[in-house]
């Protein structure tokens, strides 16, 4: 033979079906890597844009309240408001993972690849759901080191804050994902960002002590589940908590196990993705 | 015969404007609501965390302080984003030709494109006033200034816009200026605070930045107060704008980055 054939020679050609075990652990490793490597290529937009968007608010903040010292619940302002930009940071971008992805691959009609191969409901949801919160993580990571000169950023109880950030980042990975779905245009995605993830991330808390807040805005605060996030990791970095923490995580959880049924019936069914 | 168009293409000019305008009208729930939600929202998480701490500031409560300044950084905002994204998203698609080829000049392009980023920086600005003023009493200092301030600054980002449009060849460069420029610019020039609050060295820097001045000055049409010179403010305004506008219609005359 003038050329090498190694490449033609099928291994062993079997036409029995392949087995995967209990677990494509190949597909379900595939699939995650290539969902954080799209956080890679456009690291400048992903990574570096939403830290400068933290530091300003801080610096913002720090410059307006001049030497006047501000506190809420306690705290000075700046370590009131910095688990909230961290959480922020996290959650966002979990948020745009998932939902971009999704949304990005129908419309390019390249979701057909992911549903095509030979993976569960299941297996797709652990695979966008890991990548997006590990998205979320290095954001927030990156955000920790942008705040240090402006903010006392310490571990107060480390069990309370690895609980509240994984939990917190899940949930809004996972109604990311759900958004993805439901989008058929960039219309779509530009509205969930500005009519429902902005309020739902700006009105909960983050910027500003709900005690003597009127009571109807106090209501409306405490109707957003990221408010228990945000005071759940402030309790974790400071001590300091405005709610009962424990039942606030319990609550967090339930709504990521109901979020995740829901995003897993989105998966198996293929809604707005399959013809 | 040739058709005749005058010194003005009138009708061509007005045509391109008009298709600037319905290019953002079109989607108005992306293009006025969505500032006007942001702007609510800065309003509510600024004046909560500060403005029941902070003294009264030029005479105003904080939350009217910091009306004109979010209302200024909106315009500015949108005026960039629609003319920038409007020539990104023509040279992508390969659409610009449309632009191109009719019998239009460069004057007459650079205007109705800056028309069309005017006119949304206006409108935004006026919506967004309008619905503030339905919950906090806004009080009028000066409409001449608020005025020109308002067309001003929707003009000068509306050119800036048309420059990094030409500049751009991706959305990922676009959006890199919008990121690193344009909103770090419109968030420390003062929307937020007073730059009297600014240690020296930062107070000379701010009073540098023409966008500044716009804020400044707008501010000073509401409540009557300014940190900086008026009429340093009208001069650089001023200055930028012409400065501007002579290197837009100079870039879209050679047709820089537009013909091969």
């Amino acid at each position: 033979m003038a050329f090498d054939t190694q490449g033609l020679q099928a291994p062993a050609l079997s036409l029995a079906v392949r087995r995967f075990g209990r677990l494509n652990r190949i597909g379900l490793m595939s699939l995650y890597r290539r969902e954080l490597l799209r956080l890679v290529k456009d690291r400048i937009d992903s990574l570096l844009g939403p830290a400068l968007a933290t530091l300003l608010f801080m610096l913002v903040l720090k410059v307006a309240m001049g030497g006047q010292r501000v506190t809420a619940a306690g705290l000075p302002l700046a370590d009131f408001v910095a688990p909230g930009l961290l959480m922020f940071a996290a959650g966002e971008r979990a948020f745009s993972a998932g939902c971009v992805s999704i949304l990005f691959d129908k419309m390019e009609g390249m979701i057909a690849d992911v549903f095509m191969a030979p993976l569960t409901a299941g297996e797709r949801l652990a695979a966008y759901g890991s990548a997006c919160v590990s998205s979320g993580l290095i954001n927030a990571v990156i955000t920790a080191v942008v705040l240090l000169p402006f903010a006392h950023l310490g571990i107060a109880h480390p069990a309370a804050l690895a609980a509240f950030f994984l939990a917190g980042t899940l949930m809004q990975a996972l109604l990311g994902l759900a958004a993805g779905f439901w989008g058929r245009r960039w219309d779509h995605y530009a509205a969930v960002l500005s009519f429902f993830l902005i309020p739902f991330s700006y009105l909960s808390g983050m910027f500003y002590s709900t005690t003597g807040l009127p009571a109807l805005a106090h209501n409306l605060i405490a109707a957003n589940p990221l408010y228990y996030v945000i005071d759940g990791i402030r309790y974790g970095m400071t001590g300091v908590s405005e709610t009962a923490v424990w039942p606030g995580l319990l609550l967090i959880l339930a709504l990521d196990i109901l979020l995740a049924a829901l995003v897993y019936r989105l998966f198996q069914r293929g809604w707005r993705v399959k013809a | 015969m040739p058709r005749r168009l005058g010194a003005v293409n009138w009708l061509g000019l007005w045509t391109l404007y008009g298709k600037e305008v319905r290019r953002f009208a079109k989607v108005a729930t992306q293009t006025l609501l969505s500032p006007l939600v942001t702007t609510l929202l800065y309003l509510l998480i600024f004046s909560l965390a500060l403005g029941r701490s902070l003294p009264l500031l030029g005479g105003v409560t904080y939350a009217q302080f910091l009306v004109p300044g979010l209302v200024m950084m909106s315009m500015a905002q949108n005026s960039f984003a629609n003319t920038s994204s409007s020539i990104v998203i023509a040279k992508i698609q390969g659409n610009i030709v449309d632009v191109l080829m009719p019998p239009l000049s460069a004057g007459e392009l650079t205007l109705a494109l800056a028309g069309g980023g005017l006119t949304r920086g206006l409108a935004v600005g006026l919506v967004t006033t309008v619905v503030v003023a339905f919950f906090l009493p806004l009080p009028v200092y000066s409409w001449a200034f608020l005025l020109f301030h308002a067309v001003a600054a929707s003009l000068m980002l509306s050119l800036i816009g048309i420059l990094a449009g030409l500049w751009a060849e991706k959305f990922d460069q676009m959006a890199a200026v919008t990121n690193f420029v344009i909103t770090p610019l419109s968030f420390l020039s003062g929307a937020f605070y007073s730059t009297e609050r600014l240690p020296g060295f930062w107070r000379a820097v701010a009073h540098l930045n023409p966008f500044f001045y716009m804020i400044d000055g707008f501010r000073y049409g509401f409540i009557g107060h300014a940190d900086g010179s008026l009429g340093a403010g009208l001069a650089v305004l001023a200055a930028a704008n012409i400065l501007l506008w002579l290197a837009t219609w100079r870039l879209i005359h050679k047709g820089y980055k537009l013909r091969p």
